[in-house]
């Protein structure tokens, strides 16, 4: 009896020594959070490859299979129907197979243009002496900020031309302006899909390469300058390998991105020729074909994380070591000489073409009465009062002119409010995981939330979308699912919920980052004087780090406001100014959707200049740390 | 033979005047160190000579090539100019092993591989890191790194060696052998070190000549013990030294020719100068180093032990003359009460005299009291 | 499920505290009429409601009505459901819409409609009711898609009694139609390719006489109603047109071969190979042909040829500018084989119904003239003459109606004449496999060789 009280008392004692510490609070906190919140959607969507879900499915495989399953049996039939069908010739081999290595290959190529171009650019910004350089580093995130379709919609107004059935021979920018048609290929397809993804990451390498060149000791390229290596040979021999570890993050990231971005291959793929693994996975999840769908999902996943794993395994190698910072404040840089203007030039021009002209075509798009005659110039989807459409009036929406219209300016409003609340969120939980984590840099507990804090990244939006929706449609929950209520305050509810988890990987990162980065002692000096927990975070961590953690909720705010894919399926039509968007075109009204396009990447790089010129914070530091 | 030349080399960061029209020749095999405090311009005057960093003006000139000239363009790449590096935090790199950091510089040279073979092993041998050859930077310590550092500096036999704070990342006591080591280095290599740093006592340890440097300007450069004689000013006197030069501030009279009347703290003292004083008007700085203040029963000058802080060998006495506390070093131990009534004098013929408004030193002379 | 269960287990322990999930109406008690054995809930009353008389469905609604607090809630993807539910709610007392609401501000406003649904987002959204309540009246689309929806009681087919006399057939009444849609074959009206007179010539190879080469087409991979057009082809009632045009077009019989069993599937692989332009919506075809793809044949919805001149109807519709609407699409009418497909969306009861009997009497009285007419007529759609007329693409399931037909436009009988009909029946028992079959021709029609 005294003996369990005395162990009793012991295991609560050290429960109060561990939970005195605010850093272990927040641990226990978020790991319990996470799990819920990332686990158990992963644990659902494995599920979910493995359960039969309509009796279409369970028919399709008692057919094939000759079994007797019914609707909610666990089967591994989606996975033989997908991977090897035996009842359709060819099935899995165009469904399933060439859709899969062909994206894999098509995400390595936006690997590659993403990180050479990103690392290009990133090392005549950091290491050249270059002109222009706030300029082009500034304009150059553009393509990552605006919605990833943006690009994709530039490419084909750009590139098609009267040479090409396949996009009805309209003439695209390029040959109305030069008179030269590229041929069907560079139009749509593979290689296009592969490029336009490319430059959409471009930014993002970029932001990750130039961190670590900037934070890479100078001293070391310095070293073997002295040491009479050729310029070549430092990259080749002293950069490259040094930053290679981040390089690999770099691919891991812009390729779990790519492989399942369903947009940009969606839009050019309109001769058919290439079916990416995301356009086959979305196609089979919305057309009765859930089963193979979650397969396809789960394949996905786990590359994602076997990519992960090695990345991880390459970090921790014993070559790796943080170096000491040196006098960075004195990096030489690269004299390019007479190549200076000849490089800017190229550079302006390039950064010109994917980030300021595709707003161009936004504007001309939205004042043209005919899509691309500009003889048909007109303000009247911006400023008219008269109904476009009758049938958007019938449904109570607006159809006026851009400017009075308040289905637009709500969904605008709600836009906002959504992604205002989900940086809040997000980037307040990155701080404090950083924190934590950052106090128990070794603890198994820290890995475990710092890992789970990541994972939501390389969960497709789409299935991230489903399993949210999966539990707004339970009636406990009803009362978010806006379908039901008829009430946009559910849509922004569950849109803060799915959004916040969604988009606190960067926070995370850049939180943590940014946590580490400070010394212990400067915390420590403020124990030690009686300052309580609240009063550290708020009155030293905070200020002294406030770029990088304002960084931190910079981002979620930019992806929460352009995102689409993730909040299909938990909202209407008119919730958020992405449905908008797609809604009016649907209806035939593109003016309105490049305006409302327009609108949205305005105000995105408006609120990030702004940020940025307010505090000093800016995406960059959000993504390099 | 190399001989390093500066001539008027300024660098500027936009308004900001890093380095001003600094002038200095470094003559061969000398060991040469830059002093002054943080952000005074020695590490950049260092890099500007390797070629690290572009002056914004001036011209360079190492052995008879020049290798900076801004004025016909000429800015010969630090690849070039044979010379050898070592940084602050050694910038070893951490994805190849001790060897290969050593060997890299070596295989740039296109040396025959047994050379290399040879000459690594050599270097290793004389830094005493042989054991380390297969491990990375990331597995040795700080002591060990620093060795690496050297001995990767070291083994293209460069003419010209520059430090950049070699030994400021280390301890103490290691930070005391590593000097021993780097001055056997200088005499064993037979080249020329340039050697930053801000610790007074390294510059004057190690160095031949000390060149001191302020905002950007150079204030002294001269063999440590003239530097610490003779200093230029009052900059130079108060940074070189430990503990620092006693400054009072005098009034000073009856100037006539090397002799004047100078009041101070009540005592009113007779100083005699090497050579002729001009003033720019009364008030003037004394500047007497510790060791002039021999402390003695009957000196001629009465003060209070402010306190006392003997450290063995010496022992640094702390003296209170109304407001003033005056540092005073006596050989051997001794120990005063607090508030002790202690008397003492001022001794030598290196009591310096400077000008409190140009602040620059008037001439070394000796004092004596008038009663 | 599985899956539900767990999501409720853990939900409901972390966040909500202990709710016991209960498990609504799992006995059942044997009804007093043999009839109604085994039905319970939603099945039940929409089983008893096909069986009541107007006077009994409409007294069966307005009890249910106010007994409830809730509203009742209307789902499509179409907006003619609006101004339908609020012909309803003007034509019964106990249901009132928002625009009564307005007028009358003692009322308190208790039906919803949310008809901006995608389709796939409506079906995924149906399945939730499954297991709870999701709304109480669905219009759906999509037959395979219904068909096991209703076969697996997620939702309901209710059949009104008087059915024959709303100028409904029997076959019409499983499940009961609502409003019928239609597809087409169209280009602009300087057409410069070969003109459309047989349907093989969109198939076969450029060698045919007559072959068109440019075709656009929504893939069937994204848009169902192409797949279930697709799958329609290749039933055997459709055979003989296909046969007969074949035979006018190469002058010989058909004959199966190795490659093809039937004749539908080599119309429908062929068509699919001969396929430029995979389009991304209806609406985006409409705005191409208008801009200049003049060599095109399109397959798309004749309800988009109201964007046809670029810009829709006015929306004072006194003025409709003639020259605009439909100034830049023409089509042959006479094409051997088909024009086109006729689908439809369907009335359905969902499962879990707060207000299952309301929702019957609003799928009903969908089918009334009157209703049809706020539907489909508006102030915009009258024709040149000025007569009342349907909005292009939308058809009245039943025979009379008040509202005549546009100018261009045909009949629902015109059109069901020459189209091939969505055909529920057939649809329901497609195996997988057949589509599957279809889904790898698309995806390797135009996949691109890589080496």
């Amino acid at each position: 009896m005294t003996l369990k009280n005395i162990s009793f008392k012991r295991i609560l004692r050290n429960l109060k020594t561990f939970f005195s510490n605010p850093a272990n609070i927040i641990l226990v906190v978020f790991a319990v959070i996470l799990s819920i919140a990332v686990i158990y959607p992963l644990i659902i969507l494995a599920f979910d490859a493995f359960t039969i879900h309509s009796l279409r499915e369970a028919k399709e495989i008692n057919e094939v299979l000759e079994t007797t399953l019914k609707k909610g049996d666990l089967t591994f039939g989606h996975w033989l129907l997908l991977m090897f069908n035996s009842e359709v010739e060819g099935f899995s081999q165009t469904n399933f197979w060439d859709p899969l290595w062909k994206s894999v290959l098509m995400s390595l190529i936006a690997c590659l243009v993403a990180v050479l171009g990103g690392g290009v650019i990133a090392w005549f910004i950091t290491r050249s002496n270059m002109p222009c350089k706030k300029f082009i580093s500034t304009v150059f995130v553009f393509p990552y900020i605006m919605p990833s379709w943006s690009i994709a919609m530039f490419w084909e107004n750009f590139f098609k031309n009267s040479q090409i059935t396949s996009c009805y021979n309209e003439v695209g920018l390029l040959e109305s302006m030069t008179g030269i048609c590229v041929p069907e290929s560079l139009l749509y397809g593979f290689w296009p899909t592969a490029f336009v993804l490319g430059i959409h990451y471009m930014p993002f390498a970029y932001i990750l390469i130039g961190g670590i060149l900037r934070n890479m000791d100078a001293n070391l390229e310095e070293a073997a300058t002295i040491l009479k290596a050729s310029r070549f040979k430092i990259l080749r021999r002293i950069t490259l390998p040094i930053v290679a570890p981040a390089l690999i993050s770099t691919v891991l990231l812009v390729f779990a991105s790519s492989i399942s971005s369903y947009t940009v291959p969606h839009f050019l793929n309109a001769n058919g020729s290439f079916n990416s693994i995301s356009i086959t996975m979305r196609s089979m999840l919305t057309t009765g074909q859930k089963g193979k769908g979650y397969v396809i999902a789960v394949i996905l996943l786990v590359f994602s994380m076997l990519i992960l794993t090695i990345n991880n395994w390459f970090t921790k190698s014993r070559r790796n070591f943080t170096t000491v910072s040196g006098k960075s404040g004195q990096i030489s840089k690269a004299n390019l000489g007479k190549f200076k203007w000849p490089i800017t030039a190229l550079l302006i021009a390039f950064v010109g073409f994917f980030a300021v002209f595709p707003l161009v075509t936004f504007v001309l798009e939205s004042l043209c009465a005919k899509s691309g005659d500009l003889s048909t110039l007109t303000l009247k989807y911006w400023t008219t009062t008269e109904d476009l459409d009758v049938r958007i009036t019938s449904q109570l929406q607006s159809s006026q002119g851009v400017l009075h219209n308040f289905t637009i300016w709500n969904a605008f409003g709600r836009s906002i409010l959504v992604s205002t609340v989900v940086a809040l969120f997000a980037g307040t939980f990155g701080i404090l995981i950083g924190y934590a984590v950052s106090k128990n840099r070794r603890g198994k507990l820290a890995n475990f939330v710092s890992s789970l804090a990541f994972l939501p990244y390389l969960i497709p939006a789409l299935s991230f979308g489903a399993v949210f929706f999966a539990l707004i449609t339970m009636p406990q929950f009803n009362w978010l699912n806006v379908a039901n209520t008829n009430n946009q305050w559910s849509a922004i509810a569950i849109c803060i919920i799915a959004g916040s988890i969604k988009f606190l990987p960067f926070a995370s990162r850049s939180g943590t980052n940014a946590m580490l980065q400070l010394s212990g002692e400067i915390e420590e000096a403020a124990i030690i004087t009686g300052c309580p927990w609240g009063k550290r975070m708020t009155k030293i961590l905070f200020p002294i780090q406030k770029s990088s953690f304002i960084s931190g909720y910079l981002l979620p705010f930019i992806s929460c406001m352009r995102e689409l894919t993730l909040f299909t399926l938990l909202t209407d039509n008119f919730s958020l100014i992405t449905n908008t968007l797609q809604f009016y075109d649907t209806y035939g009204l593109g003016q309105i959707s490049n305006a409302i396009n327009l609108l949205i990447v305005v105000f995105v790089i408006g609120a990030n200049l702004l940020v940025n010129a307010l505090t000093g914070a800016s995406i960059d530091k959000g993504i390099g740390g | 033979m190399p001989r390093i030349e500066l001539i008027n080399v300024s660098k500027r960061w936009g308004n900001f005047v890093a380095v001003d029209h600094l002038n200095m020749v470094i003559e061969d095999r000398e060991f040469v160190t830059l002093l002054g405090p943080s952000g005074c311009g020695k590490t950049t005057t260092l890099r500007m000579i390797a070629g690290l960093e572009t002056p914004t003006e001036g011209k360079i000139i190492i052995g008879d090539q020049v290798v900076f000239d801004s004025e016909s363009g000429i800015n010969v790449s630090p690849a070039k100019r044979d010379v050898g590096f070592l940084f602050q935090n050694y910038a070893l790199w951490p994805h190849m092993t001790v060897w290969k950091n050593i060997s890299f510089g070596l295989e740039n040279l296109k040396w025959p591989r047994d050379k290399i073979q040879a000459r690594v092993v050599e270097v290793m041998k004389m830094l005493k890191i042989e054991e380390f050859k297969d491990r990375y930077p990331a597995e040795l310590s700080g002591g060990q790194q620093q060795r690496v550092a050297i001995a990767r500096t070291l083994a293209p036999e460069p003419k010209v060696l520059f430090m950049d704070e070699p030994l400021s990342n280390l301890d103490a006591k290691l930070r005391g052998e590593m000097r021993t080591e780097l001055k056997r280095l200088h005499s064993d290599t037979n080249s020329t070190f340039v050697y930053v740093t801000h610790d007074q006592l390294e510059a004057m340890t190690l160095a031949t000549r000390v060149c001191l440097i302020d905002k950007g300007i150079l204030q002294q450069y001269d063999p440590p013990l003239y530097v610490y004689n003779r200093p230029n000013n009052l900059f130079v006197a108060d940074f070189v030294g430990n503990p620092t030069m006693n400054f009072i501030e005098a009034t000073a009279s009856k100037v006539n020719g090397k002799e004047c009347e100078l009041e101070f703290l009540g005592i009113r003292v007779k100083y005699t100068g090497e050579k002729d004083i001009s003033l720019t008007d009364e008030k003037v700085v004394i500047g007497i180093r510790p060791e002039f203040l021999p402390i003695k029963e009957g000196g001629a000058i009465h003060g209070l032990a402010y306190s006392t802080l003997p450290a063995g060998m010496e022992t640094t006495v702390k003296i209170k003359i109304g407001e003033e506390i005056l540092s005073s070093v006596v050989f051997g131990s001794i120990d005063y009460d607090v508030d002790e009534k202690i008397t003492f004098d001022i001794v030598g013929n290196g009591i310096v005299l400077f000008d409190a408004t140009t602040k620059n030193q008037v001439t070394l002379g000796s004092v004596q009291v008038i009663k | 499920m599985k899956k539900n269960l767990l999501v409720t287990l853990l939900m409901a322990a972390t966040l909500v505290g202990a709710i016991g999930c209960g498990n609504p109406g799992s006995s059942s008690e044997p009804g007093p009429d043999d009839k109604y054995a085994g039905l319970e809930g939603t099945a039940l009353a929409v089983a008893k409601a096909s069986d009541m008389t107007l006077e009994e469905l409409k007294a069966a609604s307005k009890a249910e009505m106010e007994a409830s607090n809730d509203t009742f809630k209307v789902v499509g993807l179409t907006s003619t459901l609006a101004k339908a539910l609020t012909q309803f709610c003007e034509a019964y007392d106990w249901v009132v819409s928002e625009a009564e609401a307005e007028a009358n501000p003692e009322l308190k406003v208790n039906t919803f409609v949310n008809n901006g649904y995608k389709d796939y987002a409506l079906l995924t959204a149906l399945e939730s009711a499954d297991e709870s309540y999701f709304a109480d009246f669905a219009l759906v689309q999509d037959a395979r898609g219904l068909a096991d929806y209703l076969e697996s009681g997620i939702t309901h087919n209710y059949v009104p009694s008087d059915y024959a006399s709303l100028g409904l057939a029997e076959e019409d009444t499983y499940p009961l139609k609502g409003i019928h849609f239609n597809k087409i074959f169209y280009h602009h009206k300087d057409y410069t390719g070969p003109e459309l007179k047989n349907i093989w010539q969109l198939a076969g190879s450029a060698e045919d006489e007559g072959h068109i080469s440019k075709f656009s087409f929504q893939s069937p991979v994204t848009e169902q109603i192409n797949m279930s057009f697709l799958l329609c082809l290749q039933a055997e009632e459709n055979a003989p047109r296909i046969l007969e045009a074949y035979k006018k077009y190469y002058g010989k019989d058909w004959q199966a071969s190795d490659d093809y069993a039937t004749v539908g599937e080599q119309l429908v692989k062929e068509m699919v190979d001969n396929v430029t332009t995979w389009h991304k919506s209806d609406g985006d075809s409409m705005k191409k042909t208008i801009v200049n793809a003049k060599d095109t044949v399109f397959y798309g919805a004749f309800a988009k040829m109201k964007d046809a001149a670029g810009y829709p109807y006015d929306s004072d519709g006194d003025n409709v500018d003639d020259t605009t609407v439909m100034s830049l699409v023409d089509w042959n009418l006479e094409i051997e084989g088909f024009n086109g497909f006729m689908y439809t969306m369907y009335s359905q009861i969902v499962n879990n119904a707060k207000h299952p009997y309301t929702a019957c009497l609003y799928a009903r009285h969908l089918l009334l003239p009157e209703c049809y007419e706020a539907m489909c007529y508006n102030k915009s759609t009258p024709n040149k003459a000025g007569e009342k007329s349907n909005m292009y693409g939308y058809y009245y399931p039943c025979a009379s109606t008040t509202v005549g037909v546009n100018d261009n436009d045909l009949t629902k009988d015109q059109w069901m004449e020459k189209s091939i009909i969505e055909d529920y029946a057939y649809l329901a028992k497609v195996k997988t496999g057949q589509v599957n079959t279809i889904l790898t021709w698309v995806n390797s029609s135009k996949a691109e060789v890589m080496k």
